[in-house]
């Protein structure tokens, strides 16, 4: 996620998060092989419009590859390998989608316009407030993990991913608990620090990155809707 | 009546589910514009008292509270929390868990964020604040890729843009190194010559000799003195000693007298040669933050405490987690008793105590802390016995190490290198925030694990420390050991130098 650009987005992120969950959405009913297709090439341009080529070409050649499977898999005897194939496909058809469309929101996106969105929107402290300290939190945990694995390797622990398989409580012991003890103690931190700057309610905040719709953001709101609703007439004609 | 910035009256306070109150019946009467330390052991009352302070006793903490808090000849008493930030700044210890944002400028716009300022306004304030604490080059930047040091000083502007009249620092230099300690002095000063009342909690004191109009001494949650400048800074070194207050001065600090010839029994235990870092062919993304290290030979013999020095960035972690067998070094020869070690095989034998003793105990009691790792043989529950009665934590043996408080962690830590019989260990930061007691104990833990035929490094900032633990100091910079000599009387002040200077190169920018 672009961290610090300030530069307006060329989109609001409001609009974006209307996309993006209007099109994964979407994508969950897409059962004919057309209509997933469609839908699948539908958020690629999406992706080429936000410039956003790696991500584009690893998924769609993921895509493909299924797909060109599930075109042939009546050339297949075996049943289980057959089963698998069509259960995967079916599988893959809709996670691509969603993860371009993940990209697609990473990509347009920045973190203060974002909670600026949430501002606009009066999205409730409860909903709001917990996303917040999410974005602030993962960054961290990264390093925590790094830690925690260096010092279980210095006590002869193995953490490879058989020893996941094969210990997993004990795995979880070493690894999620200390992260989540230490969490905890910074999250209280985290509290103190920010009530004692004045935080209460986000929706009693300054907006800082003022959003107003633009004719940009009406057009690709309706053109996704009127994608969406041609293509739910074509998969349930 | 005379305003004064900070009045309490009679002020008591016992946290929920604590049997002693944390702090009883104190009047303490600050004048607008004083600079003011706050001093006394860990567990004195000293947090409790700033928290009074900067509302968050009674407002966040959960206890029982009695007496009166004026702030500028106001009663608080009706005050809600967010009420305090405007005229109270809050700076804690740990700046690593002080931001809310993601990146510096949102971060110190948040205050005013808070208070609803219009737009402008709240950047206006921010821009000043960047350019009063003088980090206008972090503008924009994002707050994990910062140093201890700045991330502190952003969360010192953060205050700043509320324009409060008091700011509370609460240990501000525990997590510093020995350069951003000098520019925190700096900052202080700043605050102190725009007339903001100032109060300090505070062990390492020396940064603060030029600045304090006035010490305040707690013991067991009551004022015991206040003195004022004269009779602060003319305090004997055992008065210090009593008051558990690191020095004033350190100039005029001495090492601790200890044998500097080397033992007749001492052995050669760990001896680096040519040994040089750098990535291999696919630099994994969580190694960007590891130095490098050019070529570094030196020897180390048992019953050794060896002090390593250098700025960040300078190499000192990567040679100790190269020497633990956590990196793998590019070329050189790594070897224990003068039998080369590859890097698997040092797992274990040479030990890292990091700084975080939490990232390093896993265990569901003290006890099974020691059964952890496949390297201890079945538990030997009479080894396991021996180790931690020695390092007195066996009447602690069915407690939860979360439980435990830090010197605590840290001895259950070094009770693992115990275990594993490591011959080598190294310590990060042992004494980040630690009162002159505790880092004298930590001293003297580390004298007798070398007493012990083994060889001790520490990575540390701490000049007192290292004058009352090293026999010897490796000064690291730019991943190279350019200087390694014994601590004496007459290289102390070398140390000190070292230490003032940081690199010439910062490795980080």
């Amino acid at each position: 996620m672009l961290l610090l650009d300030k530069t307006k987005p060329a989109l609001d992120p409001r609009i974006v998060g209307f996309v993006v969950i209007l099109l994964g959405t979407t994508a969950m009913f897409m059962n004919k092989a057309m209509t997933a297709h469609i839908i699948c090439a539908v958020a690629a341009v999406y992706l080429l419009a936000a410039k956003s080529y790696k991500p584009l070409a690893a998924y769609l050649t993921i895509y493909i590859v299924v797909a060109l499977l599930m075109a042939n898999v009546d050339k297949i005897h075996n049943t289980s390998a057959m089963l698998l194939i069509v259960s995967l496909s079916y599988f893959v058809q809709k996670l691509v989608v969603l993860l371009m469309m993940g990209s697609f929101f990473v990509r347009m996106t920045t973190i203060p316009y974002v909670l600026s969105a949430m501002q606009h929107m009066k999205i409730p402290d409860a909903a709001a407030v917990p996303i917040m300290v999410a974005l602030r939190f993962f960054p961290t945990i990264r390093e925590d993990y790094h830690s925690l694995k260096d010092s279980l390797r210095i006590r002869k622990v193995s953490l490879s991913p058989l020893q996941f398989i094969i210990h997993p409580v004990r795995m979880v012991e070493y690894l999620f608990v200390p992260i989540l003890m230490k969490s905890l103690r910074t999250s209280d931190e985290l509290a103190a620090s920010a009530l004692s700057r004045g935080f209460e309610h986000m929706n009693e905040q300054t907006i800082l990155y003022p959003l107003k719709l633009k004719t940009l953001d009406y057009l690709v709101g309706t053109l996704s809707m009127l994608i969406v609703a041609i293509l739910f007439y074509l998969q349930f004609k | 009546m005379k305003d004064y910035a900070v009045e309490l009256r009679e002020v008591s306070y016992q946290y929920q589910g604590h049997s002693q109150p944390a702090i009883h019946g104190i009047d303490l009467k600050i004048e607008k514009g004083s600079f003011v330390l706050v001093s006394g052991a860990s567990g004195s009352g000293k947090t409790t008292l700033s928290r009074c302070i900067n509302g968050l006793v009674p407002h966040f903490y959960e206890g029982t509270f009695s007496g009166e808090v004026y702030l500028n000849g106001r009663n608080t008493g009706d005050y809600a929390l967010r009420d305090f930030g405007t005229i109270v700044g809050s700076v804690f210890q740990d700046p690593r868990s002080q931001f809310f944002m993601t990146d510096t400028t949102n971060e110190i716009a948040f205050g005013c964020v808070n208070m609803k300022l219009p737009r402008e306004e709240v950047w206006q304030r921010t821009k000043d604040s960047l350019e009063k604490i003088n980090i206008s080059k972090l503008t924009d930047k994002s707050l994990f890729q910062l140093s201890s040091g700045e991330m502190q000083k952003v969360s010192i502007a953060s205050c700043y843009a509320m324009a409060p009249d008091i700011y509370v620092f609460d240990e501000p230099s525990a997590n510093l190194d020995f350069r951003a300690i000098m520019e925190l002095h700096d900052v202080l000063s700043e605050l102190k010559s725009e007339g903001k009342t100032v109060i300090v909690l505070e062990h390492r004191v020396f940064y603060l000799a030029d600045l304090l109009d006035r010490m305040i001494f707690l013991e067991d949650g009551v004022i015991r003195n206040d003195f004022n400048r004269q009779e602060t800074l003319s305090l004997s070194d055992g008065d210090l000693r009593q008051l558990e207050l690191r020095d004033f001065s350190l100039d005029a600090l001495m090492p601790c007298p200890r044998p500097t010839a080397l033992q007749e029994e001492s052995r050669l235990t760990l001896s680096l040669s040519h040994v040089s870092f750098a990535y291999g062919r696919r630099k994994r993304r969580s190694e960007a933050e590891v130095a490098l290290l050019h070529d570094v030979s030196f020897e180390a013999y048992s019953g050794e405490i060896i002090g390593i020095i250098g700025d960040n960035g300078a190499g000192k972690t990567t040679l100790a987690k190269l020497c633990c067998g956590l990196l793998k070094e590019s070329a050189g020869i790594i070897s224990i008793h003068e039998k080369q070690l590859p890097q698997k095989k040092r797992l274990g034998q040479i030990y890292f105590v990091m700084q975080d003793s939490d990232y390093q105990l896993f265990g569901d009691s003290v006890l099974n802390e020691l059964r952890i790792g496949a390297g201890n043989k079945s538990s030997n529950d009479a080894e396991n016995q021996a180790i931690l009665k020695k390092l007195s934590l066996w009447e602690k043996r069915e407690n939860h190490p979360a439980a435990l408080s830090r010197g605590q962690k840290q001895r259950l830590t070094i009770a693992g290198a115990l275990k594993a019989d490591s011959r080598v260990l190294f310590f990060d930061e042992p004494t980040s925030g630690l009162d002159r007691g505790n880092m004298l104990r930590v001293a003297a833990e580390l004298k007798s694990l070398a007493r012990e035929s083994r060889v001790v490094f520490v990575i540390t900032h701490d000049y007192e420390f290292i004058l009352a633990a090293c026999h010897r100091v490796l000064y690291l910079n730019d991943g190279k050991i350019e200087q390694d000599f014994p601590l004496t009387e007459n290289s102390k002040d070398t140390v000190l130098r070292l230490l003032r200077k940081g690199g010439a190169s910062s490795g980080q920018d």
